[in-house]
């Protein structure tokens, strides 16, 4: 059971809801025997009932109730000769009882015999009255379900039901794509219902979903060798290098999931799967998977070559999102009627929302908030939908968590707390855990054995705890499980039994639940309902993504992040450029929903944070750190010492990394290590520094030039955390090197032109911000040539050694004014 | 001239049907093919029973209209099916006798009590107590 596939919590659109407009009342539609399909009682927007409308352009006649509606399971015939035609059947009630017959128009009803019997015969009257079933036959769908189902039009219903002739199985969105070869439709800022919004993000949901599934499968590799090992949980670990290892396409992940093959002749065929614990870093190119328990026993693990190595891809995640986008469009109980209108775009009144609000509004065991920070949390109580936009620093984390602590507090768990990332999550699930509520952090399955800060709190160690306490048997059955690795058929049934009763108690207890967007779909919600939920980091995560929390029932959405800061990672380029890496947090920004903003920032040297503030926040940042408290006093030699930031001009040739897609500079790679081995030998800690850079190549290249070039202790190196800025968004060191690779006169400066991917790179930094770079190239681009302009400034765009740094005389053309 | 006066008013209807339902030209062809289809003579060569009975016990059980009320249909046996052991209010319950194979079912079934059947049904009544 715990290596079992992660499901979603949503069902699918019901099979029998009517395939023009989605209403599903059982009472309500009516299946046509011919083809299977089913039809709502509604005429929606044209002069018959969809079921009519159906069985008259098909030429169809025969229909079915449903097995739930007040009939059951009922075919429409005639009592007597049993002709199954619709369009002359009719009733007769009886002189005297109330029952009722179902007969044909002729003969049966006409029939002379019935004329001295039970019946009323001239009380013969057809089951179709004005193009719709007679409603106590069928129900006619309530305003309410009709409201809430997709308005389709006659002409609409026209094209559907030409497209059926040629593609039974068609559906109502491929009216709007009649070629697969024409570019998806690029995302709205408004949308008419809950089923537009559907239709437009759901191909580009299988676009990315396609383009991610090709991208993982065609990364096979034969000839790997293995080093076997054993984790503390007993599960066998399989060690392994990619021969192409540093491909900047994909990004392999904690918890995703691999297969190992064995391919030689010495072991019988063997294949196993597993999830990746560790991944290419500082401390080795090294991949880890660990087996899932299944194929712990049979594992091959006295050989060490000719294994194969492959990706196994799942879909659960977008299946999830478009479950979660179905939902929204189908179940009114998805989203309170305010959010549904407001995602949407409508124009529609704030609901009254008056809380009582607490006297103070920081959270017991934060520290205090200030002024913007508290305004912040009052702005979220007191709305149904706000956003709030947390610049590098501002204290975006405590200010969420102080959100759901009151939340909590005034309206009763449990609160909903999703991020993208799982390090998002746990940072902020470590601080709501400091407020005394009782969180309870959901980890997918495939990530239960890796180790994190929080991990105390997951679901399944609370479950171990509590179980200690509270049910002997559940624990025996795991140690027995943890120690021979599996279960008897009807122990293993009796531990899922017990296990499941007390993770409901677990989680009905929580106040706060915390997970990825993704995994809010994780059937283990499957009973809660949540009415206040709150997405920090929200502008990483796809709208769909973020559909996924939201339609657990939200009456209350609180979107935390900041649109100035990196978008989410769409892989497929039509999915981007039709929109999808717009994030939900942008679109209602432009929607006119004002963020509001957090404007004191704590973390960096004011001559740091000036730039990032004029260029992206308007100017609007306030320096909560003075300069005095981000200094050190270290030998480093700064061209400027009250203004730690230098551009270091570095003029090496690019190359293509072995891989051939990631770039990588040489020299700019030795410049780096000189810095870095001049900022340890000033007593800085190696985890105190940071090296972002955009490119997999220089990454790996880096990492190794420094721990064998570097003239300090290797192991110091190795504790020098080298990554791309994604993987520092979110997170701070006390000195950021930025090294930007392209030296490349001929071409664009890939990654380093985005405006959000730059400020995150430059945000990073608490005392000192070291740029190493070709400004020649970097200056063609408007922001950097502002960038440069601002170093040259300060007099601290320099060159030379370390030891002797003078001031560049190069000159760039004056930058434009410009506003972000 | 009566004819013209005749042909005006069915215009005029034509008009407020049109309105009422908002129609386009596929609603029209659409309303064409249906008329088209109700007064189709199907003729099936089935064999028709002669004659159709209420067993006793659903007879019995099953309220006579006059007295109508909320009411249920609580006395058949096992063969009653459907969803409904109580009519929602404002409802009274009929029982739909239909056929499977050879067997007679009897499904209750709760009809409007604005309806045009239970209306009709009520007028009969009256009159016939009148009488
Ligand atoms: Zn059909
Ligand atoms: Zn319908
Ligand atoms: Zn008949």
């Amino acid at each position: 059971e715990d290596d079992e596939d992660e499901g979603t919590i949503f069902r699918k659109l019901a099979e029998h809801s009517c395939k023009y407009c989605s209403v599903h009342d059982p009472a309500a539609v009516v299946m046509c025997n011919i083809c299977k399909k089913w039809f709502c009682n509604s005429r929606g927007h044209s002069s018959g009932a969809h079921i009519i409308s159906h069985l008259v352009r098909s030429k169809h006649k025969e229909v079915s109730l449903h097995k739930d509606g007040p009939l059951g399971e009922t075919v429409l015939e005639c009592y007597s000769c049993g002709v199954r035609n619709v369009f002359v059947l009719g009733f007769i009630p009886a002189k005297n009882d109330s029952v009722v017959v179902l007969l044909c128009r002729q003969p049966c009803a006409t029939q002379a015999t019935l004329k001295d019997l039970n019946w009323d015969q001239d009380q013969w009257k057809p089951l179709i009255v004005d193009r719709c079933f007679i409603n106590w036959l069928v129900k006619t769908p309530s305003e309410k379900d009709s409201s809430r189902s997709r308005q389709i039009t006659s002409g609409q219903i026209l094209k559907l039901e030409e497209l059926w002739k040629i593609n039974p199985d068609a559906t109502f969105e491929d009216l709007e794509k009649p070629g697969t070869d024409e570019e998806p439709q690029h995302v709205l800022l408004r949308y008419e219902d809950g089923f537009q919004y559907e239709s437009v993000f759901r191909p580009l949901i299988k676009l990315e979903a396609d383009y991610d599934k090709k991208l993982k499968e065609s990364q096979t590799h034969e000839n790997v060798d293995i080093r076997w090992d054993v984790g503390l949980n007993k599960r066998i670990i399989a060690y392994f290098v990619l021969p192409t290892g540093g491909d900047s396409d994909l990004r392999l992940m904690q918890g995703d999931e691999l297969k190992i093959k064995y391919l030689g002749s010495q072991h019988k065929p063997w294949s196993g799967e597993g999830n990746v614990i560790k991944v290419p870093d500082n401390y080795g190119e090294e991949i880890g998977i660990e087996l899932k328990l299944r194929f712990c026993n049979q594992a091959p693990t006295e050989i060490s070559n000719n294994f194969a190595v492959e990706f196994v891809w799942k879909s659960t995640s977008f299946d999830r999102m478009l479950a979660a986008l179905n939902k929204f469009a189908v179940d009114e109980k998805a989203v309170s009627s305010f959010i549904y209108h407001r995602l949407l775009g409508h124009d529609t009144e704030d609901p009254l929302f008056r809380p009582k609000l607490p006297a103070n509004f920081s959270a017991k065991n934060l520290p205090e908030l200030n002024r913007s920070q508290a305004f912040a949390v009052k702005h979220a109580l007191t709305r149904p939908l706000c956003l709030i936009q947390g610049p590098p620093g501002t204290g975006k984390t405590v200010t969420s968590a102080s959100i759901v602590y009151h939340l909590a507090k005034i309206n009763g768990g449990p609160v909903l707390v999703c991020a993208p990332s799982n390090t998002a999550v746990d940072q902020l699930t470590e601080k709501i855990h400091q407020t005394g509520l009782k969180v309870v952090r959901l980890c997918a399955k495939s990530r239960e054995g890796l180790d994190s800060s929080v991990a105390f709190l997951s679901l399944h160690n609370q479950i171990r705890e509590l179980s200690k306490e509270v049910s002997t048997e559940l624990s025996k059955l795991q140690q027995l499980k943890d120690e021979t690795g599996e279960l008897s058929v009807s122990d293993e049934r009796r531990y899922i039994t017990l296990k499941k009763k007390v993770e409901k108690d677990i989680l009905e207890a929580a106040d706060v639940i915390c997970c990825t967007c993704v995994s809010a779909g994780d059937p283990r919600l499957n009973r809660l309902k949540f009415n206040s939920i709150l997405i920090d980091e929200c502008m990483q995560s796809t709208e769909p993504e973020c559909m996924v929390p939201v339609v657990l029932g939200a009456k209350q959405v609180i979107l935390v992040g900041d649109h100035c800061q990196l978008g989410p990672v769409v892989m497929c380029k039509p999915a981007a450029k039709a929109g999808l890496s717009q994030s939900l947090f942008e679109r209602l920004v432009v929607l006119g929903i004002r963020p509001f903003r957090l404007d004191v920032q704590y973390r960096m040297h004011p001559a740091l944070a000036k730039f990032p503030s004029n260029f992206f926040y308007e100017g609007s940042l306030q320096n909560g750190v003075g300069t005095k408290e981000r200094t050190l006093l270290i030998d480093f030699p700064w061209p400027m010492p009250d203004k730690p930031i230098m551009f270091y001009v570095c003029q090496g040739l690019e190359e293509i990394a072995g891989s051939g897609t990631s770039y990588l500079n040489r020299t700019e790679a030795a410049h780096v290590e000189r810095v870095m081995t001049r900022l340890l030998k000033a007593g800085i800690r190696p985890d105190q520094i940071g090296c972002i850079t955009p490119y997999e190549g220089q990454r790996a290249y880096l990492v190794q030039y420094m721990q064998s070039q570097g003239t300090l202790n290797t192991k110091l190196y190795f504790e020098i955390e080298v990554a791309s800025v994604d993987c520092f968004q979110g997170r701070e060191k006390e000195f950021i090197i930025l090294s930007c690779v392209r030296s490349n006169d001929q071409q664009g400066i890939g990654f380093l032109s985005d405006p959000r991917r730059l400020n995150v790179a430059l945000t990073r930094a608490k005392y000192g911000l070291i740029i190493v770079g070709n400004p020649k190239v970097l200056a063609k681009h408007q922001l950097w040539n502002n960038l440069i302009h601002y170093c040259i400034d300060l007099k601290t765009l320099v060159e030379g050694p370390l030891n002797s740094l003078r001031e560049s005389n190069m000159s760039f053309p004056k930058p434009k004014p410009m506003v972000n | 001239d009566p004819y013209e006066r005749a042909a005006a008013k069915a215009r005029n209807l034509q008009r407020q049907h049109h309105q009422k339902y908002n129609m386009c030209p596929e609603d029209e062809e659409f309303e064409a093919l249906f008329e088209k289809m109700c007064s189709e003579v199907v003729y099936t060569g089935k064999q028709m029973k002669t004659e159709i009975t209420i067993p006793l016990h659903i007879s019995n059980s099953a309220h006579s209209t006059s007295e109508m009320k909320s009411n249920r249909c609580d006395g058949a046996a096992g063969e009653q099916t459907g969803n409904n052991p109580d009519a929602p209010p404002g409802t009274v319950n009929f029982t739909l006798m239909t056929k499977k194979g050879n067997k007679q079912q009897f499904k209750s079934i709760p009809v409007p009590a604005d309806s045009e059947l239970v209306q009709r049904i009520r007028t009969r009544d009256e009159l016939e107590r009148a009488e």
